[in-house]
């Protein structure tokens, strides 16, 4: 039987930094049941003793601010009925010791099983404070307390010999233990025993702590005086918006290569060795084409998390938040909702899986259902393609080029749609909380990189293997569809197994062609024929395959980099009447469609996983799709 | 007077907070009666307004901190 912990502790105690010390990669991350928090579990020994950890969220209070706070409040009240934790371990910052108290006050008088471990106290000693130790172990029936540096590993061996201890006698309350029966409803009495709290707590500060320096240091930092600057502040935060993407564009562009290069090595490969038919089908363009729609994330995920972990890990996103907060209220959003947002003019995937740290559930929802409206990099191949095509190259006003313009206006035109969106289910999506801002503005600190990468490895992780089944599930649906059609099993004269075989059928006979045909009538007020029906369908994969549809369909030899071909075979395609099908009027209501369509399965799959039920990705697909047919018939009718 | 209301620099002590909704939200926080408060910065157009509350930095919206009342020290 391994031996479980709870670690307990406020935010930004370097509590994450003594989880990943402890556990290292040993972690994983499951559910608590019925709400969209993480639960974070990790293992390690002490000797042959088997220990699993369990990272609770961050709370300043046994009584709760938050729906994540409230996981805390209800897992520890159980723990006093049912003990299913040995131990609960505590992260105290020294350096805001008062603050620190209360909640471990709270535990304390719950009569739990705390070692406390000390986090920050070189901090104190730097600023010339001392703090009794043993002082403060008496008043707490001399429970354990570790002073520790989880960055440097100083303290483990000893808090380790603390978790073993269990010779431990409660001699008084700290307070008093009527916290036992207080309910979560009672709020009058949370707050008197709250405030009580604060008054014993000032008394035992005053006597273990000795500072020359109380409360005086109301200076700001040399860093701060530009970080929260007025102005400075927010052009140094686009600055660093701006290296975020150059970075995202620039370093991951070539590993993405590598990804999709090997896994066409790799199709081509199974190609010349497996006979045809339907496992080679079913391997190569479903679950291969699957595997590489997911894995093809990775480097963008890894990236985004090593820039938001850097500006987490500093303290510096705490600033950001502050400073953004006013601008994202009209919409029904949160300081907190910007950076992911603004990350997904890159991809919208770790956009979403930033939205994390959002406590306030209506404004998380709202950040997550609206950011695949940002233009990501995916849609570049559509509009490159489609400007090219409809959009003549010339300047306008002398300087600016048109079709330069053309494609800025599609990214306002995202950004533009995302905003109009949050604000409309400002008033639609129903929440009893209340929305409170409330931040902590920690101290800048060098980040600590162990943690910063202990968590890119956990978020690439949990996408590749939670998201990546769905991704792949879909991949096959959608091979399937392609690659069958009613004339497969036309010929009576084979049987099943035969029939199966023949993969090789053009792409408008298959199921997929046919609904494409068949929903002409449909998507004709847009300006489209059903080939481009085929191309909308197949670009739910992800929509640059929009532009491979278009090879197959017209039979062009091309890439994503170079349409050229592409675009003279698509410029002669007329309708029955001889008229052009690609007009500046069906070329842009083409490109209004891309620019608010769902066309992502992997965007749907990773909204599945960090909202945990199929509702949310299909109300968005439902929302996302209609404002792309309304738009489209909007742009074709106001350019034709 | 209203924590809301305190200059750049201004330091007071909480005597009270009147809005029973977010009250025992910030009394969680380390905002109880005789607790020393200082004004540190903000941002720009209405935005959140920093406090030193004890040893530690919290920002809260003008609308929060409007809930508070202080006495200023001078």
């Amino acid at each position: 039987m391994s031996k479980k912990i709870a670690l307990v502790g406020n935010p930004n105690t370097g509590k994450t930094s003594l989880f990943n010390k402890l556990t290292g990669l040993h972690q994983k991350v499951g559910n608590y049941p019925g709400v969209t928090v993480d639960k974070k579990v990790g293992f390690f020994k002490i000797g042959d003793e088997q220990y699993s950890v369990t990272d609770l969220p961050g709370a300043y209070s046994l009584f709760p601010n938050s729906n994540e706070e409230k996981i805390v409040f209800d897992t520890l009240k159980r723990t006093t009925q049912t003990k299913e934790f040995d131990k609960i371990l505590y992260v105290l910052d020294a350096n805001n010791i008062e603050r620190n108290l209360l909640f471990l006050s709270q535990l304390y008088d719950l009569d739990l099983p705390l070692v406390v471990a000390v986090t920050m106290n070189d901090v104190v000693q730097k600023k010339k404070g001392v703090i009794d130790f043993d002082k403060l172990r008496s008043i707490f029936s001399d429970i354990d307390f570790v002073a520790i540096n989880p960055r440097v590993g100083l303290g483990m061996n000893r808090l380790k010999e603390a978790l073993q201890r269990t010779d431990y006698e409660r001699k008084s309350d700290f307070y008093s233990t009527e916290i036992r029966s207080i309910s979560l409803e009672d709020e009058e009495l949370q707050q008197t025993d709250t405030t009580n709290r604060f008054k014993k707590i000032k008394q035992v500060v005053a006597e273990v702590l000795t500072s020359d320096t109380t409360n005086s240091s109301i200076k700001l930092s040399k860093w701060d005086k530009f970080l929260v600057h007025p102005i400075l502040g927010y052009v140094i935060f686009f600055f660093l918006m701006l290296i975020m993407f150059q970075m995202v564009y620039s370093i991951a562009e070539k590993p993405m290569e590598w990804i999709e290069d090997s896994f066409n090595y790799l199709a081509s490969f199974l190609n010349s060795v497996l006979p045809e038919g339907i496992l080679r089908g079913l391997l190569v363009n479903g679950v291969l084409a699957g595997l590489a729609g997911t894995l093809v994330f990775i480097p963008q995920i890894a990236l985004l998390f090593l820039f938001i972990g850097l500006l987490e890990e500093s303290g510096y996103m705490a600033r950001a938040v502050f400073l953004l907060d006013k601008w994202m209220r009209p919409f029904g959003l949160n300081g907190r909702s910007a950076v992911p947002m603004i990350s997904s003019v890159a991809c919208a995937i770790p956009g979403i899986m930033a939205t994390r740290t959002i406590t306030n559930w209506k404004e998380r929802m709202t950040t997550i259902l609206v950011t695949p409206l940002i233009s990501c990099s995916a849609r570049i191949p559509v509009y490159i393609l489609l400007i090219g095509l409809v959009v003549p190259d010339k300047l306008i006003v002398g300087v600016f080029n048109l079709q330069a313009l053309v494609l800025f206006a599609m990214y306002f035109l995202g950004a533009a749609g995302a905003l109009f969106v949050a604000f409309i289910l400002k008033f639609i999506l129903k929440s009893k909380e209340l929305s409170v801002f409330m931040l902590e503005i920690p101290e800048l600190k060098l980040p600590h990189l162990r943690n910063v990468g202990i968590q890119i490895y956990i978020k690439v992780k949990t996408f590749v293997y939670e998201a990546g089944k769905i991704i792949v599930a879909i991949s096959i649906i959608l091979w399937f569809f392609s690659s069958y059609g009613p004339s497969t099993f036309s010929d009576k004269s084979l049987s099943f197994s035969e029939q199966v075989k023949n993969t090789d059928i053009p792409i408008e006979e298959s199921y997929i062609g046919i609904l494409g045909k068949k929903m002409e009538p449909v998507i004709r007020p847009l300006g489209y024929d059903w080939k481009i029906g085929i191309a909308l369908i197949t670009s739910f994969a992800a929509r640059e395959v929009f532009v491979g549809t278009m090879s197959t369909i017209y039979s062009v030899e091309t890439n994503n980099d170079a349409p050229g071909r592409l675009i003279h075979r698509m410029q002669k395609e007329v309708n029955a009447n001889g008229e052009p099908i690609y007009t500046l009027a069906s070329g842009l209501s083409l490109m209004v469609f891309y620019a608010f369509a769902m066309q992502c399965m992997s965007t749907l799959a990773v909204v599945k996983r960090e909202t945990k039920s199929w509702k949310w990705p299909l109300i968005q697909f439902g929302f996302m799709s209609f404002m792309a047919y309304f738009g489209a018939l909007i742009t074709y009718n106001i350019f034709s | 007077m209203k924590l809301s209301k305190l200059k750049i620099g201004q330091k007071a002590i909480v005597r009270s907070i009147s809005s029973k909704e977010i009250s025992s939200k910030l009394v969680g926080l380390g905002i109880v009666e005789g607790q020393g408060i200082s004004y540190m910065y903000k941002a720009p157009f209405g935005g959140p307004i920093a406090f030193m509350v004890g040893a530690y930095v919290l920002a809260l919206r003008p609308i929060e901190a409007s809930v508070v009342e202080v006495d200023i020290l001078d």
